[in-house]
Protein backbone atom coordinates (compact mmCIF):
# COMPACT_ATOMS: atom_id res chain seq x y z
CA UNK A 1 0.00 0.00 0.00
CA UNK A 2 1.52 3.27 -1.09
CA UNK A 3 1.13 6.47 0.95
CA UNK A 4 -0.86 7.89 -1.97
CA UNK A 5 -3.35 5.06 -1.88
CA UNK A 6 -3.63 5.35 1.90
CA UNK A 7 -4.21 9.08 1.67
CA UNK A 8 -7.12 8.70 -0.74
CA UNK A 9 -8.73 5.37 0.13
CA UNK A 10 -8.70 5.70 3.92
CA UNK A 11 -10.40 9.13 4.10
CA UNK A 12 -12.97 7.99 1.54
CA UNK A 13 -13.80 4.84 3.50
CA UNK A 14 -13.83 6.71 6.81
CA UNK A 15 -16.37 9.09 5.33
CA UNK A 16 -18.46 6.32 3.81
CA UNK A 17 -18.65 4.14 6.92
CA UNK A 18 -18.65 7.17 9.19
CA UNK A 19 -21.78 8.46 7.44
CA UNK A 20 -23.47 5.07 7.79
CA UNK A 21 -22.62 5.01 11.48
CA UNK A 22 -23.82 8.58 12.03
CA UNK A 23 -27.20 7.77 10.49
CA UNK A 24 -27.58 4.73 12.75
CA UNK A 25 -26.32 6.79 15.67
CA UNK A 26 -29.34 9.08 15.30
CA UNK A 27 -31.58 6.26 16.55
CA UNK A 28 -29.85 6.54 19.91
CA UNK A 29 -29.54 10.32 20.10
CA UNK A 30 -33.13 11.33 19.51
CA UNK A 31 -34.05 14.48 21.45
CA UNK A 32 -36.28 13.75 24.42
CA UNK A 33 -36.78 14.93 27.96
CA UNK A 34 -34.89 15.86 30.00
CA UNK A 35 -33.18 17.71 27.16
CA UNK A 36 -31.49 20.69 28.73
CA UNK A 37 -29.26 18.85 31.14
CA UNK A 38 -29.04 15.47 29.44
CA UNK A 39 -30.17 14.48 25.96
CA UNK A 40 -29.16 17.65 24.14
CA UNK A 41 -25.75 17.31 25.75
CA UNK A 42 -25.51 13.58 25.03
CA UNK A 43 -25.63 14.44 21.34
CA UNK A 44 -23.03 17.22 21.66
CA UNK A 45 -19.72 15.35 21.24
CA UNK A 46 -21.01 12.91 18.58
CA UNK A 47 -22.30 15.88 16.57
CA UNK A 48 -18.94 17.62 16.69
CA UNK A 49 -17.57 15.12 14.19
CA UNK A 50 -14.57 12.91 14.64
CA UNK A 51 -12.67 10.55 12.41
CA UNK A 52 -14.98 7.54 12.97
CA UNK A 53 -11.92 5.29 12.84
CA UNK A 54 -13.23 2.78 15.35
CA UNK A 55 -16.63 2.30 13.76
CA UNK A 56 -15.15 2.17 10.26
CA UNK A 57 -12.59 -0.44 11.26
CA UNK A 58 -15.32 -2.56 12.83
CA UNK A 59 -17.53 -2.41 9.74
CA UNK A 60 -14.65 -2.92 7.30
CA UNK A 61 -13.34 -5.94 9.20
CA UNK A 62 -16.77 -7.53 9.35
CA UNK A 63 -17.31 -6.96 5.64
CA UNK A 64 -13.84 -8.16 4.73
CA UNK A 65 -14.76 -11.43 6.43
CA UNK A 66 -18.04 -11.66 4.54
CA UNK A 67 -20.64 -9.98 6.74
CA UNK A 68 -23.22 -7.51 5.49
CA UNK A 69 -23.17 -3.86 6.47
CA UNK A 70 -26.28 -4.26 8.61
CA UNK A 71 -24.58 -7.01 10.63
CA UNK A 72 -21.88 -4.65 11.91
CA UNK A 73 -23.48 -1.24 12.13
CA UNK A 74 -24.93 -1.58 15.67
CA UNK A 75 -21.54 -2.61 17.02
CA UNK A 76 -20.02 0.36 15.17
CA UNK A 77 -22.58 2.66 16.81
CA UNK A 78 -21.83 1.13 20.21
CA UNK A 79 -18.11 1.80 19.96
CA UNK A 80 -18.68 5.39 18.87
CA UNK A 81 -21.05 6.00 21.79
CA UNK A 82 -18.61 4.44 24.22
CA UNK A 83 -15.75 6.43 22.69
CA UNK A 84 -17.66 9.65 23.28
CA UNK A 85 -18.48 8.56 26.83
CA UNK A 86 -14.77 8.03 27.47
CA UNK A 87 -13.97 11.44 25.96
CA UNK A 88 -16.41 13.24 28.26
CA UNK A 89 -14.95 11.57 31.34
CA UNK A 90 -11.34 11.82 30.13
CA UNK A 91 -11.73 15.55 29.57
CA UNK A 92 -12.78 15.93 33.20
CA UNK A 93 -9.99 13.70 34.51
CA UNK A 94 -7.40 15.46 32.34
CA UNK A 95 -8.84 18.93 33.01
CA UNK A 96 -8.90 19.51 29.25
CA UNK A 97 -10.25 22.76 27.87
CA UNK A 98 -11.01 21.86 24.26
CA UNK A 99 -12.44 18.94 22.36
CA UNK A 100 -12.94 18.87 18.60
CA UNK A 101 -12.42 22.59 18.29
CA UNK A 102 -14.85 23.67 21.02
CA UNK A 103 -14.81 23.95 24.80
CA UNK A 104 -15.12 20.64 26.60
CA UNK A 105 -18.48 19.60 27.96
CA UNK A 106 -17.58 20.07 31.61
CA UNK A 107 -16.24 23.58 31.03
CA UNK A 108 -19.54 24.47 29.33
CA UNK A 109 -21.97 22.75 31.70
CA UNK A 110 -20.09 21.79 34.87
CA UNK A 111 -18.45 18.59 36.03
CA UNK A 112 -21.58 17.13 37.62
CA UNK A 113 -23.67 17.41 34.47
CA UNK A 114 -20.83 16.18 32.26
CA UNK A 115 -20.24 13.07 34.37
CA UNK A 116 -23.91 12.22 34.04
CA UNK A 117 -23.81 12.76 30.26
CA UNK A 118 -20.84 10.38 30.04
CA UNK A 119 -22.78 7.78 32.02
CA UNK A 120 -25.75 8.17 29.67
CA UNK A 121 -23.54 7.66 26.62
CA UNK A 122 -22.19 4.46 28.17
CA UNK A 123 -25.71 3.16 28.75
CA UNK A 124 -26.73 4.02 25.21
CA UNK A 125 -23.79 2.02 23.89
CA UNK A 126 -25.07 -1.00 25.83
CA UNK A 127 -28.48 -0.51 24.23
CA UNK A 128 -26.89 -0.57 20.77
CA UNK A 129 -25.12 -3.84 21.63
CA UNK A 130 -28.37 -5.37 22.86
CA UNK A 131 -30.05 -4.30 19.61
CA UNK A 132 -27.54 -6.49 17.79
CA UNK A 133 -29.90 -9.38 18.54
CA UNK A 134 -32.07 -8.36 15.60
CA UNK A 135 -29.34 -9.08 13.08
CA UNK A 136 -26.84 -11.32 14.86
CA UNK A 137 -29.03 -13.51 17.03
CA UNK A 138 -28.76 -14.15 20.74
CA UNK A 139 -25.54 -16.10 20.90
CA UNK A 140 -23.37 -13.88 18.72
CA UNK A 141 -24.80 -10.75 20.31
CA UNK A 142 -23.83 -12.08 23.72
CA UNK A 143 -20.30 -12.74 22.47
CA UNK A 144 -20.04 -9.16 21.19
CA UNK A 145 -21.25 -7.88 24.56
CA UNK A 146 -18.67 -10.05 26.33
CA UNK A 147 -15.99 -8.58 24.07
CA UNK A 148 -17.25 -5.08 24.86
CA UNK A 149 -17.20 -5.71 28.59
CA UNK A 150 -13.64 -6.95 28.35
CA UNK A 151 -12.59 -4.01 26.19
CA UNK A 152 -14.12 -1.51 28.62
CA UNK A 153 -12.34 -3.20 31.49
CA UNK A 154 -8.98 -2.98 29.71
CA UNK A 155 -9.61 0.67 28.88
CA UNK A 156 -10.43 1.76 32.41
CA UNK A 157 -7.42 -0.19 33.69
CA UNK A 158 -5.21 1.67 31.22
CA UNK A 159 -6.72 4.97 32.27
CA UNK A 160 -6.10 4.06 35.92
CA UNK A 161 -2.44 3.35 35.17
CA UNK A 162 -2.02 6.73 33.51
CA UNK A 163 -3.90 8.61 36.22
CA UNK A 164 -1.79 6.80 38.81
CA UNK A 165 1.39 7.98 37.13
CA UNK A 166 0.21 11.56 37.41
CA UNK A 167 -1.12 11.16 40.94
CA UNK A 168 2.15 9.58 42.12
CA UNK A 169 4.26 11.89 39.95
CA UNK A 170 6.05 8.96 38.29
CA UNK A 171 9.22 10.13 36.55
CA UNK A 172 11.13 6.87 36.17
CA UNK A 173 9.04 5.25 33.48
CA UNK A 174 10.39 3.09 30.66
CA UNK A 175 9.08 2.68 27.14
CA UNK A 176 7.66 -0.72 28.00
CA UNK A 177 5.57 0.91 30.75
CA UNK A 178 4.24 3.34 28.18
CA UNK A 179 3.44 0.60 25.65
CA UNK A 180 1.66 -1.51 28.27
CA UNK A 181 -0.45 1.48 29.26
CA UNK A 182 -1.26 2.36 25.65
CA UNK A 183 -2.17 -1.26 24.88
CA UNK A 184 -4.85 -1.09 27.53
CA UNK A 185 -5.95 2.52 27.42
CA UNK A 186 -5.97 3.21 23.69
CA UNK A 187 -5.47 0.09 21.61
CA UNK A 188 -8.18 -2.09 23.05
CA UNK A 189 -11.04 0.22 22.23
CA UNK A 190 -9.55 1.97 19.22
CA UNK A 191 -8.28 -0.93 17.14
CA UNK A 192 -8.33 -4.30 18.95
CA UNK A 193 -12.03 -4.42 19.81
CA UNK A 194 -13.23 -3.16 16.41
CA UNK A 195 -11.03 -5.76 14.68
CA UNK A 196 -12.00 -8.64 16.97
CA UNK A 197 -15.70 -7.88 16.85
CA UNK A 198 -15.61 -7.34 13.10
CA UNK A 199 -13.98 -10.73 12.66
CA UNK A 200 -16.40 -12.32 15.10
CA UNK A 201 -19.37 -10.97 13.15
CA UNK A 202 -17.85 -11.83 9.78
CA UNK A 203 -16.81 -15.39 10.59
CA UNK A 204 -19.45 -16.21 13.22
CA UNK A 205 -16.70 -18.02 15.08
CA UNK A 206 -14.32 -16.87 17.79
CA UNK A 207 -11.22 -18.59 16.54
CA UNK A 208 -7.79 -17.02 16.78
CA UNK A 209 -9.06 -13.67 17.99
CA UNK A 210 -5.78 -13.21 19.86
CA UNK A 211 -4.11 -12.49 16.53
CA UNK A 212 -6.08 -9.28 16.34
CA UNK A 213 -4.47 -8.14 19.57
CA UNK A 214 -1.08 -7.96 17.84
CA UNK A 215 -2.38 -6.09 14.82
CA UNK A 216 -4.53 -3.79 16.92
CA UNK A 217 -1.77 -3.10 19.40
CA UNK A 218 0.79 -2.02 16.80
CA UNK A 219 -1.74 0.01 14.86
CA UNK A 220 -3.20 1.62 17.99
CA UNK A 221 0.19 2.42 19.51
CA UNK A 222 1.39 4.06 16.28
CA UNK A 223 -1.91 5.99 16.22
CA UNK A 224 -1.51 7.18 19.83
CA UNK A 225 2.11 8.28 19.44
CA UNK A 226 1.23 10.19 16.29
CA UNK A 227 -1.70 11.78 18.12
CA UNK A 228 0.59 12.83 20.95
CA UNK A 229 3.02 14.33 18.44
CA UNK A 230 0.17 16.26 16.83
CA UNK A 231 -0.69 17.62 20.27
CA UNK A 232 2.71 19.26 20.36
CA UNK A 233 3.42 19.96 16.73
CA UNK A 234 0.11 19.86 14.88
CA UNK A 235 -2.01 22.45 13.20
CA UNK A 236 -4.16 24.00 15.94
CA UNK A 237 -7.22 24.38 13.71
CA UNK A 238 -7.13 20.81 12.42
CA UNK A 239 -6.12 19.16 15.66
CA UNK A 240 -9.18 20.36 17.54
CA UNK A 241 -7.60 20.21 20.98
CA UNK A 242 -5.42 22.60 22.86
CA UNK A 243 -1.90 22.45 21.38
CA UNK A 244 0.59 21.54 24.07
CA UNK A 245 -2.29 20.39 26.24
CA UNK A 246 -0.52 17.14 27.08
CA UNK A 247 2.31 19.09 28.72
CA UNK A 248 -0.14 21.25 30.62
CA UNK A 249 -1.81 18.06 31.84
CA UNK A 250 1.48 16.35 32.72
CA UNK A 251 0.55 13.45 30.46
CA UNK A 252 3.27 10.79 30.32
CA UNK A 253 3.75 10.70 26.58
CA UNK A 254 6.59 8.86 24.89
CA UNK A 255 8.30 12.21 24.32
CA UNK A 256 8.12 13.12 28.00
CA UNK A 257 9.37 9.69 29.06
CA UNK A 258 12.30 10.02 26.63
CA UNK A 259 13.07 13.49 27.95
CA UNK A 260 13.02 12.27 31.56
CA UNK A 261 15.37 9.42 30.64
CA UNK A 262 17.84 11.76 29.01
CA UNK A 263 17.70 14.55 31.57
CA UNK A 264 20.58 15.20 33.90
CA UNK A 265 20.01 15.66 37.64
CA UNK A 266 19.17 19.37 37.50
CA UNK A 267 16.87 19.11 34.53
CA UNK A 268 15.21 16.02 35.94
CA UNK A 269 14.59 17.78 39.24
CA UNK A 270 13.02 20.73 37.44
CA UNK A 271 10.83 18.41 35.40
CA UNK A 272 9.81 16.55 38.55
CA UNK A 273 8.82 19.78 40.26
CA UNK A 274 6.86 20.92 37.22
CA UNK A 275 5.01 17.62 36.96
CA UNK A 276 4.22 17.53 40.67
CA UNK A 277 2.21 20.76 40.39
CA UNK A 278 -1.50 20.75 39.74
CA UNK A 279 -2.42 21.97 36.29
CA UNK A 280 -3.60 25.38 37.39
CA UNK A 281 -0.26 26.06 39.10
CA UNK A 282 1.82 25.37 35.99
CA UNK A 283 3.09 28.44 34.18
CA UNK A 284 3.22 29.02 30.41
CA UNK A 285 6.96 29.61 30.61
CA UNK A 286 7.54 26.19 32.15
CA UNK A 287 5.33 24.49 29.56
CA UNK A 288 7.27 26.21 26.79
CA UNK A 289 10.55 25.11 28.42
CA UNK A 290 9.46 21.44 28.52
CA UNK A 291 8.46 21.59 24.88
CA UNK A 292 11.73 23.26 23.94
CA UNK A 293 13.78 20.64 25.78
CA UNK A 294 11.85 17.86 24.02
CA UNK A 295 12.68 19.42 20.70
CA UNK A 296 16.32 20.00 21.59
CA UNK A 297 16.76 16.42 22.84
CA UNK A 298 15.30 15.01 19.64
CA UNK A 299 12.30 13.52 21.44
CA UNK A 300 9.90 14.38 18.61
CA UNK A 301 12.01 12.74 15.95
CA UNK A 302 12.62 9.79 18.21
CA UNK A 303 8.88 9.30 18.84
CA UNK A 304 8.23 9.63 15.13
CA UNK A 305 10.70 6.83 14.42
CA UNK A 306 9.12 4.63 17.05
CA UNK A 307 5.70 5.25 15.50
CA UNK A 308 7.12 4.26 12.12
CA UNK A 309 8.50 1.04 13.58
CA UNK A 310 5.21 0.14 15.21
CA UNK A 311 3.24 1.01 12.08
CA UNK A 312 5.56 -1.25 10.10
CA UNK A 313 4.84 -4.09 12.50
CA UNK A 314 1.12 -3.37 12.15
CA UNK A 315 1.47 -3.60 8.38
CA UNK A 316 3.17 -6.97 8.68
CA UNK A 317 0.62 -8.33 11.16
CA UNK A 318 -2.21 -7.02 9.00
CA UNK A 319 -0.81 -8.65 5.89
CA UNK A 320 -0.59 -12.00 7.71
CA UNK A 321 -4.13 -11.67 9.07
CA UNK A 322 -5.89 -10.67 5.90
CA UNK A 323 -3.80 -12.28 3.18
CA UNK A 324 -6.18 -15.19 2.69
CA UNK A 325 -9.22 -12.97 2.22
CA UNK A 326 -10.51 -12.07 -1.23
CA UNK A 327 -9.46 -8.66 -2.50
CA UNK A 328 -11.89 -5.95 -1.50
CA UNK A 329 -11.97 -2.26 -0.66
CA UNK A 330 -12.45 -3.22 2.96
CA UNK A 331 -9.31 -5.29 3.01
CA UNK A 332 -7.37 -2.54 1.24
CA UNK A 333 -8.68 -0.01 3.74
CA UNK A 334 -7.55 -2.09 6.72
CA UNK A 335 -4.15 -2.73 5.18
CA UNK A 336 -3.74 0.99 4.45
CA UNK A 337 -4.45 2.11 8.01
CA UNK A 338 -0.86 1.75 9.32
CA UNK A 339 0.36 4.09 6.59
CA UNK A 340 -2.52 6.49 7.17
CA UNK A 341 -1.98 6.85 10.92
CA UNK A 342 1.51 8.15 10.24
CA UNK A 343 0.37 10.65 7.65
CA UNK A 344 -2.29 12.36 9.76
CA UNK A 345 -1.89 16.09 10.20
CA UNK B 1 50.41 -1.27 34.20
CA UNK B 2 51.74 -4.38 35.85
CA UNK B 3 51.55 -7.08 33.14
CA UNK B 4 50.44 -9.63 35.73
CA UNK B 5 47.47 -7.52 36.79
CA UNK B 6 44.17 -8.73 35.41
CA UNK B 7 42.49 -6.45 32.93
CA UNK B 8 39.09 -5.40 34.21
CA UNK B 9 36.23 -3.61 32.57
CA UNK B 10 35.38 -0.25 34.09
CA UNK B 11 32.52 -0.41 36.53
CA UNK B 12 29.20 0.35 34.82
CA UNK B 13 26.79 2.97 36.08
CA UNK B 14 23.79 0.78 35.47
CA UNK B 15 22.83 -1.87 37.99
CA UNK B 16 20.35 -3.73 35.78
CA UNK B 17 19.77 -4.21 32.08
CA UNK B 18 18.70 -1.00 30.41
CA UNK B 19 15.81 -1.91 28.17
CA UNK B 20 14.78 1.25 26.50
CA UNK B 21 14.95 2.73 23.07
CA UNK B 22 16.81 5.70 24.39
CA UNK B 23 19.90 3.59 25.04
CA UNK B 24 20.25 3.34 21.28
CA UNK B 25 20.70 7.01 20.95
CA UNK B 26 24.29 7.27 21.97
CA UNK B 27 24.20 8.91 25.37
CA UNK B 28 26.04 6.90 27.97
CA UNK B 29 25.21 9.09 30.95
CA UNK B 30 22.64 11.74 31.59
CA UNK B 31 23.95 15.25 31.27
CA UNK B 32 22.62 18.74 31.08
CA UNK B 33 25.24 19.74 28.55
CA UNK B 34 23.79 20.63 25.17
CA UNK B 35 26.67 18.94 23.38
CA UNK B 36 25.47 15.61 24.65
CA UNK B 37 22.06 15.93 23.09
CA UNK B 38 21.08 12.69 21.57
CA UNK B 39 18.95 13.49 18.60
CA UNK B 40 21.74 13.90 16.15
CA UNK B 41 23.30 10.58 17.15
CA UNK B 42 20.19 8.48 16.65
CA UNK B 43 20.24 5.80 14.01
CA UNK B 44 16.70 5.65 12.68
CA UNK B 45 17.00 2.01 11.66
CA UNK B 46 18.09 1.04 15.16
CA UNK B 47 15.28 2.92 16.83
CA UNK B 48 12.69 1.41 14.52
CA UNK B 49 14.01 -2.14 14.98
CA UNK B 50 14.22 -1.71 18.72
CA UNK B 51 10.72 -0.26 18.94
CA UNK B 52 9.32 -3.26 17.07
CA UNK B 53 11.22 -5.63 19.34
CA UNK B 54 9.93 -3.93 22.47
CA UNK B 55 6.43 -3.84 21.01
CA UNK B 56 6.43 -7.57 20.35
CA UNK B 57 7.79 -8.21 23.84
CA UNK B 58 4.97 -6.20 25.42
CA UNK B 59 2.18 -7.72 23.37
CA UNK B 60 3.54 -11.28 23.63
CA UNK B 61 3.78 -10.96 27.42
CA UNK B 62 0.26 -9.59 27.51
CA UNK B 63 -1.18 -12.43 25.45
CA UNK B 64 0.80 -15.02 27.41
CA UNK B 65 -0.54 -13.69 30.71
CA UNK B 66 -4.06 -13.68 29.33
CA UNK B 67 -3.75 -17.27 28.21
CA UNK B 68 -2.40 -18.34 31.58
CA UNK B 69 -5.34 -16.67 33.27
CA UNK B 70 -7.71 -18.41 30.87
CA UNK B 71 -6.03 -21.77 31.54
CA UNK B 72 -6.45 -21.27 35.26
CA UNK B 73 -10.14 -20.83 34.59
CA UNK B 74 -10.19 -24.05 32.60
CA UNK B 75 -10.62 -22.52 29.19
CA UNK B 76 -8.48 -22.75 26.12
CA UNK B 77 -9.33 -19.28 24.97
CA UNK B 78 -7.85 -15.97 26.03
CA UNK B 79 -10.99 -13.96 25.65
CA UNK B 80 -13.66 -13.07 28.15
CA UNK B 81 -15.83 -15.77 26.67
CA UNK B 82 -14.06 -18.04 29.14
CA UNK B 83 -15.93 -16.29 31.90
CA UNK B 84 -19.46 -16.93 30.76
CA UNK B 85 -21.69 -18.58 33.27
CA UNK B 86 -24.14 -20.03 30.83
CA UNK B 87 -23.93 -23.76 31.32
CA UNK B 88 -25.45 -24.61 27.97
CA UNK B 89 -23.06 -22.28 26.23
CA UNK B 90 -20.12 -23.78 28.07
CA UNK B 91 -21.24 -27.28 27.16
CA UNK B 92 -21.44 -26.40 23.49
CA UNK B 93 -18.07 -24.72 23.65
CA UNK B 94 -16.44 -27.65 25.37
CA UNK B 95 -17.76 -29.90 22.66
CA UNK B 96 -16.38 -27.62 20.02
CA UNK B 97 -13.01 -27.38 21.68
CA UNK B 98 -12.83 -31.14 22.01
CA UNK B 99 -13.59 -31.49 18.35
CA UNK B 100 -10.95 -28.85 17.56
CA UNK B 101 -8.41 -30.96 19.30
CA UNK B 102 -9.42 -34.07 17.45
CA UNK B 103 -9.18 -32.30 14.17
CA UNK B 104 -12.76 -32.75 13.11
CA UNK B 105 -14.05 -29.23 13.33
CA UNK B 106 -14.86 -28.48 9.79
CA UNK B 107 -15.20 -25.22 8.00
CA UNK B 108 -16.14 -25.23 4.37
CA UNK B 109 -14.43 -22.28 2.79
CA UNK B 110 -15.02 -22.81 -0.86
CA UNK B 111 -18.05 -23.72 -2.83
CA UNK B 112 -18.55 -24.43 -6.45
CA UNK B 113 -20.95 -22.74 -8.77
CA UNK B 114 -23.24 -25.38 -10.17
CA UNK B 115 -21.75 -26.26 -13.54
CA UNK B 116 -19.12 -23.58 -13.20
CA UNK B 117 -15.65 -23.17 -11.75
CA UNK B 118 -15.06 -23.29 -8.03
CA UNK B 119 -14.94 -19.96 -6.29
CA UNK B 120 -14.18 -18.66 -2.88
CA UNK B 121 -16.83 -17.94 -0.31
CA UNK B 122 -17.16 -14.43 0.96
CA UNK B 123 -15.58 -15.21 4.28
CA UNK B 124 -12.64 -17.57 4.40
CA UNK B 125 -10.70 -17.49 7.64
CA UNK B 126 -7.12 -16.23 7.30
CA UNK B 127 -5.82 -19.20 9.17
CA UNK B 128 -7.87 -22.18 8.10
CA UNK B 129 -8.70 -24.61 10.87
CA UNK B 130 -6.98 -27.98 10.80
CA UNK B 131 -9.87 -29.78 9.20
CA UNK B 132 -10.97 -27.09 6.80
CA UNK B 133 -12.69 -28.59 3.83
CA UNK B 134 -11.35 -28.30 0.31
CA UNK B 135 -13.23 -28.04 -2.93
CA UNK B 136 -12.92 -31.20 -4.94
CA UNK B 137 -14.19 -30.10 -8.29
CA UNK B 138 -16.99 -28.45 -10.18
CA UNK B 139 -19.76 -30.40 -8.60
CA UNK B 140 -19.57 -28.62 -5.32
CA UNK B 141 -18.08 -31.59 -3.52
CA UNK B 142 -15.71 -31.17 -0.65
CA UNK B 143 -13.93 -33.45 1.76
CA UNK B 144 -12.31 -32.75 5.09
CA UNK B 145 -8.58 -33.04 5.43
CA UNK B 146 -7.65 -35.55 8.05
CA UNK B 147 -4.75 -33.74 9.63
CA UNK B 148 -4.52 -32.97 13.31
CA UNK B 149 -3.32 -29.51 14.40
CA UNK B 150 0.22 -30.71 14.91
CA UNK B 151 0.43 -31.99 11.37
CA UNK B 152 0.12 -35.67 12.25
CA UNK B 153 -2.63 -37.71 10.72
CA UNK B 154 -5.67 -38.01 12.90
CA UNK B 155 -7.43 -41.35 13.28
CA UNK B 156 -9.72 -42.24 10.37
CA UNK B 157 -12.86 -42.07 12.44
CA UNK B 158 -12.39 -38.30 12.70
CA UNK B 159 -12.81 -37.77 8.97
CA UNK B 160 -16.03 -36.43 7.51
CA UNK B 161 -16.85 -35.83 3.88
CA UNK B 162 -18.95 -32.79 3.02
CA UNK B 163 -20.84 -32.35 -0.20
CA UNK B 164 -22.40 -28.98 -0.96
CA UNK B 165 -24.54 -27.98 -3.91
CA UNK B 166 -25.29 -24.29 -3.97
CA UNK B 167 -25.58 -21.38 -6.35
CA UNK B 168 -24.64 -19.06 -3.54
CA UNK B 169 -21.47 -18.66 -1.48
CA UNK B 170 -21.99 -21.05 1.38
CA UNK B 171 -20.08 -21.95 4.50
CA UNK B 172 -20.61 -25.05 6.55
CA UNK B 173 -19.48 -25.58 10.13
CA UNK B 174 -19.69 -29.03 11.64
CA UNK B 175 -19.08 -29.64 15.32
CA UNK B 176 -19.00 -33.37 15.91
CA UNK B 177 -18.28 -35.58 18.85
CA UNK B 178 -15.83 -38.39 18.05
CA UNK B 179 -18.38 -41.11 18.78
CA UNK B 180 -20.61 -39.79 16.00
CA UNK B 181 -18.61 -41.76 13.46
CA UNK B 182 -19.74 -45.03 15.05
CA UNK B 183 -23.43 -44.42 15.60
CA UNK B 184 -26.32 -43.95 13.19
CA UNK B 185 -26.77 -40.21 12.92
CA UNK B 186 -29.70 -38.23 11.68
CA UNK B 187 -29.81 -34.50 11.02
CA UNK B 188 -33.06 -32.59 11.01
CA UNK B 189 -33.91 -29.58 8.90
CA UNK B 190 -31.78 -26.55 9.71
CA UNK B 191 -33.51 -23.46 11.02
CA UNK B 192 -32.75 -19.77 11.03
CA UNK B 193 -33.37 -17.69 14.13
CA UNK B 194 -36.25 -15.92 12.41
CA UNK B 195 -39.12 -18.43 12.33
CA UNK B 196 -40.50 -16.75 9.20
CA UNK B 197 -37.51 -17.86 7.15
CA UNK B 198 -38.08 -21.25 5.51
CA UNK B 199 -36.09 -24.16 6.85
CA UNK B 200 -33.20 -25.71 5.03
CA UNK B 201 -34.55 -29.19 4.42
CA UNK B 202 -32.08 -30.81 2.08
CA UNK B 203 -29.45 -31.78 4.60
CA UNK B 204 -28.47 -35.35 5.36
CA UNK B 205 -25.79 -37.21 7.25
CA UNK B 206 -24.96 -40.73 6.12
CA UNK B 207 -22.56 -43.21 7.63
CA UNK B 208 -20.68 -44.73 4.75
CA UNK B 209 -19.20 -48.22 4.46
CA UNK B 210 -16.75 -49.14 7.20
CA UNK B 211 -13.67 -47.86 5.37
CA UNK B 212 -15.23 -44.58 4.26
CA UNK B 213 -15.92 -41.47 6.31
CA UNK B 214 -19.49 -40.38 6.95
CA UNK B 215 -20.92 -37.87 4.49
CA UNK B 216 -22.72 -34.63 5.25
CA UNK B 217 -24.73 -33.50 2.23
CA UNK B 218 -26.13 -29.99 1.97
CA UNK B 219 -28.14 -28.63 -0.95
CA UNK B 220 -29.10 -24.97 -0.97
CA UNK B 221 -32.22 -24.25 -3.06
CA UNK B 222 -31.72 -21.19 -5.30
CA UNK B 223 -34.58 -19.42 -3.53
CA UNK B 224 -33.18 -19.97 -0.03
CA UNK B 225 -32.88 -16.59 1.75
CA UNK B 226 -29.40 -15.62 2.95
CA UNK B 227 -28.67 -16.23 6.60
CA UNK B 228 -27.35 -18.70 9.11
CA UNK B 229 -29.15 -22.00 9.59
CA UNK B 230 -28.46 -24.30 12.50
CA UNK B 231 -29.37 -27.84 13.41
CA UNK B 232 -28.50 -30.77 15.62
CA UNK B 233 -26.96 -34.09 14.70
CA UNK B 234 -28.69 -36.75 16.75
CA UNK B 235 -27.84 -40.36 17.54
CA UNK B 236 -30.80 -42.19 15.99
CA UNK B 237 -30.74 -44.92 18.64
CA UNK B 238 -30.40 -42.88 21.80
CA UNK B 239 -31.83 -39.55 20.54
CA UNK B 240 -28.91 -37.79 22.15
CA UNK B 241 -27.16 -34.95 20.31
CA UNK B 242 -23.76 -35.81 18.93
CA UNK B 243 -23.01 -32.56 17.15
CA UNK B 244 -24.22 -29.41 15.48
CA UNK B 245 -24.18 -28.17 11.94
CA UNK B 246 -24.36 -24.54 10.86
CA UNK B 247 -24.76 -23.35 7.30
CA UNK B 248 -24.31 -19.77 6.26
CA UNK B 249 -25.72 -18.67 2.92
CA UNK B 250 -24.54 -15.34 1.49
CA UNK B 251 -25.51 -13.25 -1.50
CA UNK B 252 -22.26 -11.28 -1.87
Amino acid sequence: MTPGAASSLVPAMLKEYGDVTRVALCDYLRPREPRRHLYSLVADYPQRGGRMLRSSLCIATARAFGAGLEDAVRSAVAIELLHNAFLVHDDIEDESDQRRGRPTLHTLHGVDVAVNVGDALTLLSIRALIDNRRTLGERLSLRVIEEAEHMAQETVEGQAIELGWRRDNAIDLAETDYLEMVLKKTCWYTTIWPSRVGALIGTRADRDLDRFICFGFFLGAAFQITDDLLNLQGDARRYGKELGGDIWEGKRTLMLIALLQQAGPRERARLGTFLAQPRHARRPGDVAWVRKRMEAQGCFEYARQVAHGLAGAARREGAALYAALPSSRDREFIEALPTWVLSRT
Amino acid sequence: MNPRERVKRPRLDRTRPVRSWSTLLGVSAPTDHPAAERGSQAQPGDVIARSVELGYRVVDDYIRQGRKAAERLGSRSYGPEALTGDVQELGARMMRYASDFMGIWIQLMEVAMAGGPARRTAAPHPDPPPAAAETMGQGGRAAARDEAPNGTRAPDHTRVRIEVASLWPTEVWLDLRPEAAHVPVVVHALRAIDPEIPRLDEVSFANGPAADPPILRVRIPPSQPPGVYNGLLVDRETSRPVGTVSVRVSRE
